[in-house]
């Protein structure tokens, strides 16, 4: 299934959908000072089936499990040789870099701001401006948003929205 | 009427501000509301009443009662008591004709009195029935009470806000101040909030306070949302304690809603807090010391206090309040006058119970307080404080005083006692229908003020109990709150594929494609697009359709137990056509199923059906437990259509072997891995648009990229429009356009398709019953007999009547005729019958036609 | 004549301390359909001796709650001509009830955001022309002509393309219909009994001999159930099974305003409708919730969906405000048409299937109830909505034409 994954695509021909598509709505200036959002989309995800208990993540990899027979692997590293190894395990896997666009946040309002979710209970999946997300933290504690590739765009301009909504806010 | 400064007030001499009110300019201090301004500055009317356009002043000053609504800044409705002023505001008085001062609708209140009572409308207006629209024009320009600007759009940023607490306390009073300080000591996470402005400075140790924001009530889950404004917070908390006291009401007498008839608390309000003198010679009315109290409270402020009756200790024939231009100017007590400019009055208390009893609390009379208490609280719901009565004076005074005049039960709807008691005499002899009918507690208050009074009303007139009679359902929110605040943001989930941004450069019209925005058409001339097609070489981007990934040793058995068809015995790396079926047999979707593997199939949906049937898929194998997983990689991939008599030379120029893609190699319904373009590919041989194509799915972020990369072969990007001419001419369906929830597969002439002779599959049972009747209908193709379009929906006609329906129609070109999809009556689907179609009124003959229109044996898709 | 009642008021309905024996007819549900199939028997067919028994106030079910939308555009001709009837019936109900039910044609736009919307659009208004209902498309400019207030710009997400304009729509005055019908029912001798619930049937095989009510037991001649969201249990209590299953539909109304919109705007892309009632208060509904229960509690997701959809198309409402929501059950029937007539029951018919639309249809259904309980037949009119179309799948569905249907 090499058609799965962007790893297998020969050099130049990638480009983040969501990066792309932001160019357009400003998200530059807010690459600037102080930094509050980051594209995450090329980084590699794998999506486990199956028996996701016998997957061990390895080193700077986390395993975020959704249900029993169902998680993402987040991993430095190549996808699809995490595929293989993983499938050497004993699951199911898949590529799931090109099916996830993922955007770090910052500022923890501005998840309060897009979704109901108790963000003690983080990594976990739960709804954020009105889709299904993916949640866990960071190294660096930022919050790491996941949601379908093709609602990025979208995903994107409302946390746009929102720190700019922060902004105005002089209430409290 | 400005008073010394005093200790605690809460306005700042050192600033003044000005504003307009209905024409006069205003000039009050920082901290003041525009009532408390305006009231300042001598102004007494702020409003007209609802039905009889009586003069109204100040009653509750906090908030509640609907007589100081006014339009600020073109805003209606706004309680101007609690509104901060603002320099420069323009403040009108609404529901008037004239002025707030003379008001020629008052008229109503003069002379109209016997011709307009409880429900005269039902009784009035009924005939000639050609004038009703007429009589309807008046009656509804005299209703309603701001007017809204038509041209107004969206003026503020609201903002939604979700927050958890493990103690949410509603209610700022010295209950809720306490039990929030308690909490606290356990730890934090306590948050209180109030609707008062005056404790927007409120500190309590450990606890968060906001204010003024009030919640709106107790909804699903214990979610309490609370208005701040212009920020909605959606609290969670793990405990809710309610604290929301108790409200004054107003006690019910003849001339109760003159201007100047004031709650205490509002006139409190008024000294206490904006150092203003509330009138000159009062008279106090009351039952329960706090409210008596009010007299030396007065008296401090040099407001001659000419009488106080205590109406535990006066049990009056006759009382009433009576005026001139709307105002007040005495009380009548058993004959007796006192003259006046101001009336406190209040009737008691009623516990604010309506957040309790939204989130599930029973509400009972008790009698020996005369009030109604919440009971029975649901889990993580408490109440402290007066709104659980604890505290209340009884309430003594009678339901309603006697005398001569208007005796307002409820202001805010101008319901009298006089009405109440007629509704009841007509027959409306429940409070539900009695409530209906008077409309009492239906106002802008929502009952606040009036409901206690109502039920007592009630009561005595049918001479039963209060506990008898119960309360009318308490219906959120617990103040009126601005559609802004509820909408917040406007967020509409939009899906865009990666190609996108390639088709908005290209100038494409885009459009909504179920939750996708998708090219339309790439110019004017979509029949250019179709041309293309079929003369050389056209690309469209299909990265919407629903994409699965369905492997496991039993994939197979899950997938002939969904569809009608049989996929065992397909070799792997070849495609088949499927159709979903419901439990009804039913059309639900259609895709392509191409078998990868032995336990591996990549399954295609339509573009809108992604979601719906992998839960469908899932919940199924969920039921039959089998072994495969079901994985949704639409995001994952994108996906092109190269179509056309150059496809396989376009695409041999991009892969590393061209013989790859030979005829032979690659035939029609294979599917097969490639690299295209240095991108690693699954090429499906499919032909939905009628020429020799490829279907290319692979990375999306690689979708710029091998579009660019077919753009630069020659290929011409197409959009839905021509997509959807060329498949109607190869007679090929969509779903959900040419079917409806009612289609099956023999009805929409797919016979073929379904494999009876297989074990259980989804709709089977109800295909069986199918296959053995007469279709009423049939899906066909037509051809016009004219050169003119039917619109998509125009219908058959046979006598006059319509018998079918036209689900597509399109001019073709390659065809050199008008075409559609139709379903007729099954006696008229045999190829060759003529119909007529209705078309902008007149009927054109069209001819039954059988299959594709372009191309019928498939020899271009298939060479 | 009504305008005397205005100086001497006259009792809308009698107290009825007693249920006899035995009635002729017993209706089941003192809603609008319930109380119009009274009226009807009692007028068109001489039948009085009849009972409506309601287990709490008339009008207190889905009559007293639903937002009054009164349209004849449906998809199907059965459904046309059946929802034509019931419209035309219901322009001349204030003059025969001799009681302003405030019917206010001021037409009906069902919105189009899609060329797909525009096709059922189009079905819809081919149908309704031809059987003589007044309906068209018509493109932007025209809606503007009508409805200036509407926002036709580009700035809504889903923007206006066209709409479906029927100008015979409007609403009415809800509770007006259910007094007019029972005052003009007990007028004609119909005893309604409120407070009396009905919590189980006798039978003798295949016919019910007797009514046991929470007020004691009565024998029947024939029994008509309109208890529409209730309609499944009380077929339970007679022992049949109806397709139907309820739902919670939820309303809100703001604060009422001076004349600001004259028709009703629906638009089922973004799930909302509104209309401006004769109080100046703006009534806004949205789609049936998605599960089953007969909990009528209502959600704030409803309210915000419903605000922001609102918006939409009225970007004015901004300030607008919220004054009061409810909830009501709605009677969902597979095909989104109504159930209406016999059942195995010989002597047990019902109107249920009602969803959210089913109050434009009072009159038609106490008209045809009325003839098919009086005569033993059923009108040709209802035919298409027996419950035998469950067996023969011979469905009327609605289903494609609007997710919003009222
Ligand atoms: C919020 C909402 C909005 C709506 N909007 C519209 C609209 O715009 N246009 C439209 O045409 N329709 C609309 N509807 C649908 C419409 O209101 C109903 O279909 C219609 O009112 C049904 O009338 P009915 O008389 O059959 O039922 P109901 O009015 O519900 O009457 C049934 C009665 O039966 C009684 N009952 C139940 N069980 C028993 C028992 N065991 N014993 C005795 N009595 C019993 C109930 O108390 C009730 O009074 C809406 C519905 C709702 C809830
Ligand atoms: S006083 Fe406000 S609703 Fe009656």
């Amino acid at each position: 299934m090499n058609f799965l994954s962007p790893s297998r695509c020969a050099s130049g021909t990638l480009a983040s959908p969501l990066a792309r598509s932001l160019g357009r709505v400003g998200w530059s200036s807010y690459l600037g000072e102080p930094e509050q959002v980051r594209d995450l989309s090329l980084e590699g995800v794998v999506e486990v089936r199956g028996n996701a208990s016998a997957v061990s993540p390895g080193a700077g990899e986390e395993l975020v499990t959704l249900s029993p027979r169902r998680a993402f692997l987040f991993t430095g590293g190549d996808p699809a040789e995490v595929v293989a190894r993983v499938r050497g395990q004993g699951a199911l896997a898949y590529d799931a870099t090109g099916a996830l666009a993922g955007i770090a946040i910052a500022n923890e309002r501005v998840l309060r701001r897009l979704t109901d979710l108790d963000l003690d209970s983080i990594p976990t999946a739960g709804p954020f401006a009105r889709v299904s997300a993916v949640f866990r933290r960071g190294t660096d504690g930022w919050f790491h948003v996941y949601v379908q590739q093709e609602l990025g765009h979208y995903v994107a301009e409302a946390v746009l929205d929102a720190l700019a909504g922060l902004e105005q806010t002089t209430w409290r | 009427m400005r008073l010394e400064r005093r200790d605690g007030e809460r306005i700042d001499r050192s600033r003044a501000v000005s504003f307009t009110f209905a024409g006069w300019r205003i000039t009050g201090f920082e901290g003041d509301t525009i009532a408390t301004a305006a009231f300042a500055a001598g102004k007494r009317v702020f409003s007209r009443s609802f039905k009889y356009h009586r003069p109204r002043g100040l009653l509750c000053c906090s908030g509640h009662c609907p007589n100081c609504q006014m339009t600020v800044d073109g805003v209606p409705n706004v309680r101007v008591c609690t509104e901060p002023i603002r320099e420069g505001a323009v403040v009108e008085g609404q529901n008037v004709r004239w002025s707030l001062d003379f008001d020629f609708m008052s008229l109503t209140d003069k002379i109209g009195g016997p011709f307009t009572p409880v429900g005269f409308y039902y009784r009035t207006f009924i005939r000639p029935r050609a004038a009703w629209p007429l009589y309807e024009k008046f009656l509804r320009s005299a209703a309603g009470l701001g007017a809204l600007d038509p041209h107004a759009g969206h003026t503020r940023r609201y903002d939604t806000e979700h927050r958890r607490a493990r103690v949410l306390v509603v209610g700022g009073g010295a209950a809720g101040r306490a039990a929030a300080l308690e909490a606290a000591q356990a730890g934090p996470g306590v948050v209180l909030v109030d609707e008062d402005p005056r404790n927007r400075d409120l500190a309590l140790p450990g606890v968060e306070v906001l204010a003024p924001a009030r919640a709106l009530g107790i909804w699903e889950g214990g979610l309490v949302p609370v208005d701040a404004d212009t920020v909605l917070y959606r609290f969670r908390a793990e405990r809710i304690v309610v604290a929301t006291g108790a409200t004054e009401q107003p006690l019910v007498f003849p001339g109760n809603d003159l201007v100047g008839v004031m709650l205490p608390d509002g006139v409190r309000r008024l000294i206490g807090d904006y150092s203003i003198r509330p009138g000159e010679r009062a008279v106090v009315l009351g039952s329960d010391d706090e409210t008596l109290a009010i007299a030396d409270e007065l008296m401090d402020v040099g407001v001659e206090v000419e009488k106080v009756v205590d109406l535990r200790d006066v049990r009056p024939r006759e009382l009433s309040a009576q005026g001139g231009k709307g105002r007040v100017r005495r009380l009548v007590l058993n004959g007796e006058r006192y003259g006046c400019d101001l009336l406190v009055a209040s009737g008691g208390r009623q516990p604010a119970y309506s957040l309790l009893a939204q989130a599930g609390a029973r509400v009972e009379f008790d009698d020996s307080l005369g009030v109604f208490v919440p009971t029975e609280l649901p889990d993580g719901v408490e109440a402290v404080g007066s709104v659980t009565g604890a505290g209340l004076p009884r309430i003594a005074p009678e339901p309603a005083y006697e005398g001569k005049g208007k005796c307002f039960v409820c202001v805010c709807e101008d319901v009298t006692t006089k009405d109440m008691k007629r509704a009841i005499g007509e027959g409306f002899d429940s409070i539900e229908l009695a409530k209906r009918y008077t409309t009492t507690t239906m106002g802008p208050c929502q009952g606040k003020l009036c409901h206690l009074s109502s039920i007592r009303v009630y009561a005595e007139e049918t001479r039963m109990f209060e506990s008898a009679i119960g309360t009318t359902t308490a219906r959120p929110p617990w103040a009126p709150v601005e559609l802004g605040l509820l909408a917040g943001r406007e967020l509409t989930p939009t899906r865009r594929g990666s190609i996108h941004w390639r088709h908005q450069e290209a100038g494409a019209t885009i459009q909504w494609a179920g939750p996708w925005k998708r090219p339309y058409a790439y110019g004017e001339h979509p029949e250019d697009e179709v041309r293309a097609v079929h003369e050389s070489l056209g690309v469209i981007d299909v990265s919407t359709l629903g994409k699965l990934l369905v492997e496991g040793r039993e994939a197979v058995q899950l997938l002939e137990r969904l569809y009608p068809s049989r996929f065992g015995d397909m070799k792997p790396g070849r495609i088949r056509y499927g159709v979903l079926t419901s439990d009804g047999g039913r059309i639900m979707d259609d895709g392509t199923i191409a078998r990868l593997a032995d336990d591996l199939f990549y399954v295609t949906t339509t573009s809108t059906g992604a979601d719906a049937v992998t839960a469908w898929f899932q919940w199924w194998n969920a039921v039959w437990a089998y072994d495969a997983e079901i994985v949704n990689v639409t995001g994952a991939l994108a996906a092109v259509n190269l179509a056309g008599p150059r496809a396989r030379e376009a695409l041999g120029r991009l892969v590393e072997d061209p013989d790859d893609v030979s005829a032979e190699d690659f035939k029609y319904l294979d599917a097969h891995e490639l690299v295209v373009a240095g991108v690693p590919t699954l090429a499906l041989r499919i032909g939905f648009v009628g020429e020799l194509g490829y279907e290319l799915h692979f990375p999306s972020p690689a979708g710029e990229h091998l579009w660019d990369a077919l753009v630069g072969e020659g290929a011409r990007p197409f959009g839905l429009e021509p997509q959807r001419v060329l498949r109607l001419e190869k007679g090929h369906v969509i779903v959900g356009q040419d079917t409806d929830s009612e289609s099956n597969l023999y009805s929409a002439g797919m016979s073929w398709l379904p494999k009876l002779d297989k074990d259980d599959f989804v709709g089977k049972f109800a295909l069986e019953h199918f296959v053995q009747r007469e279709e009423k209908e049939q899906l066909v193709g037509f051809t016009m007999e004219e050169d003119v379009v039917p619109a998509e929906g125009a219908q058959i006609v046979v006598d006059g009547m319509p018998v079918g329906r036209v689900t597509s129609a399109r001019h073709s070109e390659a065809v050199g005729q008008v075409i559609g999809l139709a379903w007729v009556p099954g006696e008229r689907s045999e190829p060759g019958t003529r119909v007529e179609i209705q078309v902008d009124r007149l009927r054109r003959g069209a001819r039954i036609t059988d299959g594709a229109f372009f191309d019928p044996s498939g020899a271009r898709m298939r060479s | 004549m009504a305008l005397s009642e205005i100086f001497f008021p006259k009792r809308m309905w009698r107290p009825r301390p007693e249920l006899k024996r035995r009635y002729e007819v017993v209706i089941v549900g003192g809603g609008s359909h319930g109380l119009a199939t009274a009226y009807y028997l009692a007028k068109r067919h001489g039948i009085t001796d009849v009972a409506i028994l309601e287990k709490s106030y008339v009008g207190s079910g889905a009559s007293g709650r639903n937002t009054t939308i009164i349209r004849s555009n449906y998809r199907t001709p059965e459904g046309a001509a059946f929802y034509g009837e019931s419209v035309r019936l219901y322009e001349g109900l204030s003059d025969k009830l001799d009681f302003n039910l405030m019917f206010s044609q001021h037409g009906h736009l069902t919105l189009a955001h899609s060329d797909r919307a525009m096709i059922t659009m189009q079905e819809r208004a081919e149908v309704n022309r031809l059987l003589g209902i007044r309906s068209s498309v018509i493109d932007p400019p025209r809606i503007a002509e009508l409805c200036p207030e509407l926002d036709l710009s580009q700035r809504p997400a889903y923007p206006v393309v066209g709409a479906l304009y029927h100008p015979p729509g409007g609403i009415i005055r809800h509770d007006a219909v259910v007094w007019g019908f029972a005052r003009a029912a007990d007028s004609r001798g119909v005893e309604i009994h409120p407070n009396t619930e009905v919590t189980g049937f006798a039978r003798s095989g295949d016919r019910i001999v007797s009514v046991e009510t929470s007020r004691g037991r009565v024998e029947c001649g024939q029994v008509v159930s309109a208890t529409a969201g209730w309609s499944s249990l009380v077929g339970r209590l007679v022992g049949i099974r109806l397709p139907i299953t309820t739902h919670i539909l939820q309303a809100f109304v703001t604060e009422p305003v001076k004349p600001f919109l004259d028709v009703v705007l629906v638009s089922s892309q973004l799930h909302v409708y509104v209309s401006q009632t004769d109080r100046g208060e703006f009534l806004i509904g949205a789609e049936i919730e998605p599960y089953t229960t007969y909990k009528s509690t209502g959600t704030l997701s409803f309210l915000e969906y419903s605000a922001a959809h609102t918006l939409e198309l009225l970007p004015q409402l901004e300030r607008a405000k919220v004054l009061r929501t409810w909830t009501g059950l709605c009677d969902l029937s597979p095909d989104y048409s109504p159930i209406l007539g016999k059942t195995e029951i010989d002597n047990f018919h019902v109107s249920t299937g009602w969803g959210t639309y089913g109050f434009k249809a009072a009159p038609i259904v106490g008209v045809t109830l009325a003839e098919l309980v009086a005569s033993g037949r059923t009108p040709d009119l209802i035919a298409p909505f027996a419950m035998e179309r469950f067996h023969t799948d011979t469905l009327v569905s609605e289903l494609a034409a609007a997710a919003v249907s009222h």
